[in-house]
């Protein structure tokens, strides 16, 4: 049985690359590693009675074309946006409303047209695909000046509050190891870690509906099952190879795994055109996530001095930008930092099914852990540690809240890497650097989604707009693999 | 043009770049005035007195990017200007004895580099290539007023390497840490950060110049740094210049949208129609009115937070370094982990001296033994990543700079420590903020021109990267002259 096309990992780009191939009538097949699709869109229960979404809580925005064109909304994905975003420190807090600000509308605004010129590269341009504005027509990217400078730069030049400046860092670093100080920093605000709001009922319904909207279409998804190798004849991909030693044939392959994962280890090294292995070979991923799920007894007590709607949004724990500077020296040399990047998100507060009544869950999300320590691997103690030092750090500004944790998950870079089997544990496919994004990412000759190997397209974190939005690279990768099938590129 | 002019043009700062602009200037007929603050001229450059016999500039000690059109237009040879070391091997110094020698020579580099990385030495020819190619293709930029960017293969490996930090585009090369250690020394110029945009471009700006005719090679001059403002001085005054010590310019006279004069501390008013500045912050000189907001804003660039620290030591005899056959007449990298460049940035964004700093160093009285008594010596450090504003104030950083600095050669040549005499911490350049991209991919004029009619930069901020080169001087006083007429 030959496949129209195959598509390897079912996370939200592949499960909405099938959808979309299989409604204009392709036979798609979803080949997922883990027992169930989702990547990192699931929840799963950590505690008894406790659910959260282990590796994040947001996600960047999904195009609204391709969520009402998915009809995401009526399989149940409904996102709520936070409503609001806080700094908290032992003394203050500052509060910025979710589209009041200017810095994140703007932000928002540069991400959708760098999505859109992609998506004009690949689709006819009078036939506009995401966001009916035309593309603008002006050479030089409006983002270009975020490349070029740094996000404290960018911050202190749009904002006059000290308090603000710190906030808006925070939240462009969420979950990062970056640097507010070096150049190209900005760009972590452009391809913001979060913005899409809360799923209700956690980010498994967003997967749920992707699987409805992918299986109502026909496309077959078939999970616990490893590719290990593309197969290939004089350049041209015929199939693939299962772990199980099984091999599906298929005419295109759309792969939504990392950067290296694709090329570095689907392919023998040998195989490869000497310069795709070496551009694959040296694109640098930076790692530096770890998430700790809190089963609270109840929600902490508000301090005094915080708004009303504190719990409704993310909460960002004491950011300084010195912090943040020492907390990434920390990361290069391989060490956790003192005082860490934390951000906490209530997430029982939205989503009232998701614990006992009474009850809360807290994740805590926190940048800059690095891969491996200087000394030595992860161990059970070290976690241990990571997890003492991070509620210190939260007891500091809501105080109680170490006296109410129930059950405490810890999840560092490794087990993401493990779990989910991105390169070094890195959900964003790679370093956020000038030379590897927009234009650049993947690299410079290598424009996603067409892979410099024939017959592969290339979706997930590590293309353009794979950080800039979700489903977007899926749906990208999808209809240039549907075209070039049309026009007969494919026999 | 009207008698109310004193002058056809006036500099401001008498140090190399301005001595340059003023010769170009007075070469064309102008009749030029140049200012200069302080006593004598020449600023780092200059021939200072260290004690004991000892003379030598209060600087650095190497010329890598002086232009050669203003060695042979100025006739700076036939003034006095010669190199004996003509051509600096780059060595970076190792504990285990295993240093890695740069030189010219490929084959050599590359047996050299053998020794940590087979893999390196062969692909260090090729890269060498790349460097080279692409440095000369970015020379019409760099080297003229209104060059353009390179075009085709070469404008695609440009706009990948401008956006890349040394470190990753050294990383995509190399795999041996101390090759990468060695290099990455000559990107973190001018406060960029080996980990930033803009410092694997300058590596590729160091490539582009050229000494006594080679490319990317690294002089020293015959007789020390003074030999060089000495023959400038000496062109400026046969071009008929009037060159004046002693004179702080104040501020500029403006008028309407023009350069009018320069107002000089003592009270007196010097007036022309053109002027050159040669001080590194211009805005300084311009009454606040004069710039629009928006302008006040790109001139306030960001303050740099590192600077780079040049330190002086007197040694009574040569050090040796354990045995090892080094030629001395080398210019020496101390950083063998690439770690040490992270640690070291991110410990002085914090007001701190890291705990290991990237240094490189040379011995001019080697090649040279004019600068210093018989058989004594003097050893010109360089210390990248110093913090510019010590949370512990500069006399006490400067003390334990000393320390770190004389221990941290004295790991590699034992006994150095007694051979020293004295030991002299040169405060930092003023701040200039570090450089940006933008600014290395400007074109010559468009770093020399300002807002204001008739007013020009020529030091070595109006260069793609700060450093002794005379181009800006040459390129504003081309312009200069070409708008007067």
């Amino acid at each position: 049985m030959r496949y129209d096309a195959a598509i390897i990992g079912a996370g939200a780009d592949g499960l909405a690359a099938a959808a979309m191939l299989a409604r204009s009538g392709l036979k798609v097949v979803v080949l997922e590693r883990n027992e169930k699709p989702g990547g990192r869109c699931i929840t799963r229960e950590f505690h008894p009675g406790f659910h959260a979404s282990p590796f994040c809580d947001e996600l960047p925005p999904i195009p609204s074309e391709i969520f009402w064109a998915l009809d995401l909304a009526r399989q149940g994905a409904v996102f709520v946006p936070s409503p609001v975003s806080t700094a908290l420190w032992p003394d203050r807090a500052k509060r910025i409303v979710a589209g009041e600000e200017r810095l994140y509308a703007q932000s928002t605004m540069l991400a959708a047209t760098a999505l859109t010129r992609a998506a004009a590269d690949i689709a006819p341009p009078e036939k506009p695909f995401f966001w009916r504005r035309p593309p603008p027509t002006s050479d030089v990217w409006p983002g270009e000046a975020w490349a070029t400078r740094s996000l404290r730069d960018l911050l202190a030049a749009e904002l006059a509050d000290s308090d603000a400046v710190a906030l808006v860092m925070a939240a462009a670093l969420e979950g990062r190891a970056a640097h507010p100080d070096l150049v190209g920093g900005a760009l972590h605000l452009l391809a913001r870690p979060g913005g899409s709001g809360l799923v209700a009922g956690g980010l498994q319904r967003l997967t749920d509906s992707l699987l409805a909207a992918a299986q109502t279409a026909g496309a077959e998804i078939l999970c616990g099952l490893e590719v290990t190798d593309i197969r290939h004849r004089n350049g041209k991909i015929t199939g693939l190879r299962l772990a199980d030693g099984a091999e599906i044939s298929a005419r295109a392959i759309i792969s939504t795994l990392d950067l290296k994962r694709a090329f570095l280890s689907l392919f023998a090294w040998s195989d490869l055109p000497r310069a795709v292995a070496s551009r694959a070979g040296s694109f640098r991923m930076a790692a530096g996530t770890a998430r700790l799920l809190f089963a609270l007894d109840s929600l902490p007590d508000r301090p005094a001095f915080a708004n009303a709607d504190l719990f409704a949004g993310p909460i960002h724990i004491g950011p300084d930008s010195a912090q943040l500077g020492a907390a990434y020296a920390a990361w290069r040399a391989g060490t956790v930092a003192a005082q860490l990047p934390i951000t906490l998100r209530f997430t029982s507060a939205i989503d009232t099914q998701s614990c006992p009544p009474g009850a809360a869950v807290m994740t805590a999300t926190i940048g800059c852990i690095p891969l491996r320590l200087f000394d030595g691997s992860w161990t059970h103690e070290k976690r241990a540690a990571l997890r003492e030092k991070v509620l210190a750090c939260i007891e500091h500004v809501l105080p109680g809240v170490a006296a109410r944790v129930r059950a405490c998950e810890v999840i560092v870079p490794p087990d993401i890497e493990e779990a989910l089997g991105c390169t070094d544990g890195d959900l964003w496919g790679g370093e956020i650097a000038s030379d590897q994004m927009l234009g650049f990412r993947p690299w410079f000759d290598c424009v996603a989604p067409r892979a410099p190997v024939g017959r592969l397209y290339l979706a997930g974190p590590s293309t353009t707009a794979g950080v800039l939005g979700t489903c977007a690279s899926g749906i990208f990768a999808a209809r240039v693999l549907a075209a070039d099938l049309r026009a007969g590129r494919l026999k | 043009m009207s008698a109310y002019h004193a002058y056809d043009a006036i500099v401001i700062g008498g140090d190399t770049s301005g001595l340059a602009a003023a010769a170009y200037l007075g070469k064309a007929g102008k009749r030029v005035l140049l200012l200069e603050a302080q006593d004598k001229f020449g600023g780092r450059c200059g021939a200072a007195n260290l004690g004991d016999g000892f003379s030598a500039a209060r600087g650095a000690h190497t010329l890598y990017a002086l232009d050669p059109r203003v060695v042979s237009e100025l006739k700076l040879a036939r003034r006095g200007l010669r190199f004996e070391g003509r051509e600096l091997a780059l060595t970076g110094l190792r504990g285990d004895g295993k240093h890695i020698v740069i030189r010219r020579d490929a084959h050599d580099t590359a047996s050299s580099i053998a020794v940590h990385s087979q893999r390196d030495a062969e692909t260090w020819p090729r890269f060498r290539t790349e460097l080279f190619d692409l440095a000369r293709a970015m020379r019409p930029l760099w080297w003229e007023s209104r060059g353009d960017l390179p075009s085709g293969a070469e404008k695609q490996k440009l706009d990948r390497i401008a956006r890349m930090g040394a470190l990753a585009w050294l990383d995509s090369w190399f795999e041996s840490e101390a090759l990468k250690a060695t290099l990455c020394f000559d990107a973190a110029d001018g406060g960029l950060s080996v980990l930033e945009p803009g410092s694997a471009l300058a590596l590729v700006w160091r490539a582009a110049q050229e000494i006594s005719g080679l490319q990317g090679a690294v002089a020293i001059p015959q007789g020390g740094m003074a030999v060089l403002t000495d023959a400038l001085l000496l062109a400026a005054k046969e071009a008929g210049c009037e060159l004046r010590t002693g004179m702080r310019g104040e501020s500029l006279i403006l008028d309407g949208g023009r350069v009018a004069g320069v107002q000089i501390q003592s009270g007196e008013a010097c007036f022309a129609p053109i002027v050159l500045s040669a001080v590194r912050r211009l805005s300084t000189l311009l009454p606040p009115a004069a710039l629009g907001i928006a302008h006040q804003r790109t001139m306030a660039r960001r303050a740099s937070l590192l600077a780079d620290v040049g330190v002086l030591l007197t040694l009574r005899s040569a050090p040796s370094f354990g045995g090892v056959a080094v030629p001395l007449a080398n210019r020496f990298v101390l950083a063998e982990k690439l770690e040490i460049y992270g640690s070291a940035e991110m410990a002085a964004r914090e007001g701190r001296l890291g705990d290991e700093l990237p240094i490189s160093f040379v011995i001019p009285t080697l090649s040279d033994s004019s600068l210093a008594p018989p058989g004594q010596h003097i050893l010109s450090a360089l210390v990248r990543s110093v913090p510019r504003h010590p949370v512990e104030g500069w006399a006490v950083l400067k003390k334990d700079l000393a320390t770190r600095v004389v221990a941290a050669i004295e790991r590699l040549a034992p006994g150095l420590s007694r051979a020293i005499s004295n030991i002299e911490i040169l405060s930092p350049d003023n701040d200039e903020g570090p450089i940006t991209v933008p600014h290395m991919l400007t074109s010559g004029a468009e770093r020399v021109e300002t807002r204001i009619a008739g007013l020009f930069r020529c030091g070595a901020n109006a260069e793609p990267v700060p450093a002794i080169s005379g181009r800006a001087a040459r390129i504003a006083a081309a312009i200069a002259i070409a708008g007067q007429r």
